[in-house]
């Protein structure tokens, strides 16, 4: 039953956000009947709304969102150090969380950077961004790391490993044009009080035009007072 | 009530994601329990299903709401749709007046807060996702003094935009029903251009 209510609602995920009964018993492979009665329940409780368009994400599961206590916690800590790194940098910026084989944006600011697709809520692939080799090289979470490099043959995986230890050594992860082209990233993780990865913190600007050296000190300072901000948040 | 009830189950799992969203700091099984009236073994098993799809986060014993949840919140359509059109204007509005700008949608009686943008000295007790009855007058922080919310009403959508001024500034609200004015012609021709 709770299978059936989460593949509904993440079915209007996948299908950008809005999508007819029919579209969701087509993805979700439940009879039309049953799709249409789970809908009409959460529609009712406010998780899903109807539009002229089809069936959107509702009102209540934003309230929740905003609630959920990982972002909450890394948006009250990281305002004034993303204000800080903006300044400094005027690039596009995220703090992320690994998720699965991604990582999720919680918080993004917008620079000079465009188009591209950045926003809180959106996903990118852990294994070639700067953000999710920056999780990656610290987190001690083997079921996160093999969710993470589970599609990599040996070759990759060796090539991989020997960039994490130089993430290790110097606390910054770079993507040069791997992931979306002509836009590198710089990253560096945001540890708990136990120096576990909670998350990671990027820049990332035009090849051609952002100085990749000045941002990895920048970056790292601004990992470092994130961490600073969280433990003093927890105590 | 039969176990894979669709009803019951939803029930149980949205009293579950009310009481945990009450209370930031999160609790055990057996608190969530107590507090939601449903029986230890239930919420035990809704959990560990909710927990493996990451809708809430276990530290320890302290569960809390997860980011699954955040993920699926971005997309909502009608915060998402509203904060486009809004947040140029709030932004405008906020350099114009020196005030915090929020902005609010309405859900039956309430209000719920989707975005702000804050003044120098920001008001942090207050966040996004935040739940207040539309008819009952806000309490403030210290000096702080709140403007009467003007109503946004356009394409389906019904929210609001309030001011929250320093004590010691003059409070001009004048440029709030302007703003409220543009937010609704942007909703009427999905106008994002302010922010692409």
């Amino acid at each position: 039953m709770l299978d059936r209510i989460i593949a509904i609602v993440e079915a209007v995920r996948e299908c950008g956000g809005c999508a007819s009964v029919t579209e969701l018993a087509l993805a979700t492979g439940i009879p039309k009947s049953t799709a249409s009665r789970t809908v009409a329940e959460l529609v009712r409780r406010g998780y899903l709304e109807r539009t002229e368009a089809g069936v959107v994400i509702g009102l209540r599961l934003f309230e929740l969102g905003a609630r959920a206590s990982t972002p909450r916690r890394l948006g009250a800590a990281a305002l004034p150090v993303l204000a800080e790194l903006f300044n400094a940098t005027g690039e596009h910026l995220n703090v992320a969380v690994q998720d699965g084989r991604d990582m999720l944006s919680v918080i993004s600011v917008r620079g000079r950077l465009r188009p591209a697709p950045s926003r809180a809520g959106v996903r990118v692939p852990a294994v070639t961004t700067a953000l999710g080799k920056a999780f990656l090289a610290f987190t001690s979470d083997e079921s996160a790391a093999r969710a993470i490099t589970g599609g990599l043959d040996s070759m990759g995986r060796n090539q991989l490993e020997r960039e994490l230890e130089h993430v290790r050594s110097c606390a910054v992860a770079i993507d040069r044009c791997r992931t979306f082209p002509g836009v590198v990233g710089v990253a560096s993780p945001v540890l708990s009080p136990q120096l576990a990865p909670v998350a990671a913190i990027s820049v990332a600007g035009p090849v051609r035009e952002m100085d990749t050296e000045r941002m990895i000190p920048l970056v790292r300072h601004a990992a470092l007072a994130l961490t600073r901000r969280l433990a003093l948040q927890a105590v | 009530m039969a176990v894979d009830d669709p009803v019951g189950v939803l029930d149980r799992i949205t009293v579950i994601f009310e009481v945990l969203g009450e209370d930031d700091r999160g609790m055990g099984v057996s608190e969530l329990a107590q507090r939601t009236g449903l029986p230890k073994s239930t919420v035990s098993r809704l959990v560990s299903g909710l927990v493996d799809r990451r809708y809430l986060e276990r530290d320890g014993s302290t569960i809390r709401l997860g980011v699954r949840l955040f993920e699926l919140g971005q997309l909502a359509e009608a915060p998402q749709r509203l904060r486009r059109a809004a947040l140029p204007m709030m932004s405008a509005l906020r350099t114009e007046t020196g005030a915090t700008v929020e902005l609010a949608i309405r859900d039956g009686a309430d209000m719920v807060l989707i975005a702000m943008v804050r003044d120098r000295a920001p008001d942090v007790s207050r966040r996004i996702g935040d739940r207040t009855p539309a008819l009952e007058r806000r309490d403030t922080p210290g000096p702080s003094r709140v403007t009467r919310p003007v109503r946004v009403f356009s394409a389906g959508i019904d929210a609001a935009i309030t001011l929250v001024f320093p004590g010691d500034v003059d409070v001009n609200a004048a440029p709030l029903e302007a703003a409220a004015r543009a937010i609704e012609r942007g909703l009427e021709c999905g106008d994002y251009s302010g922010l692409t």
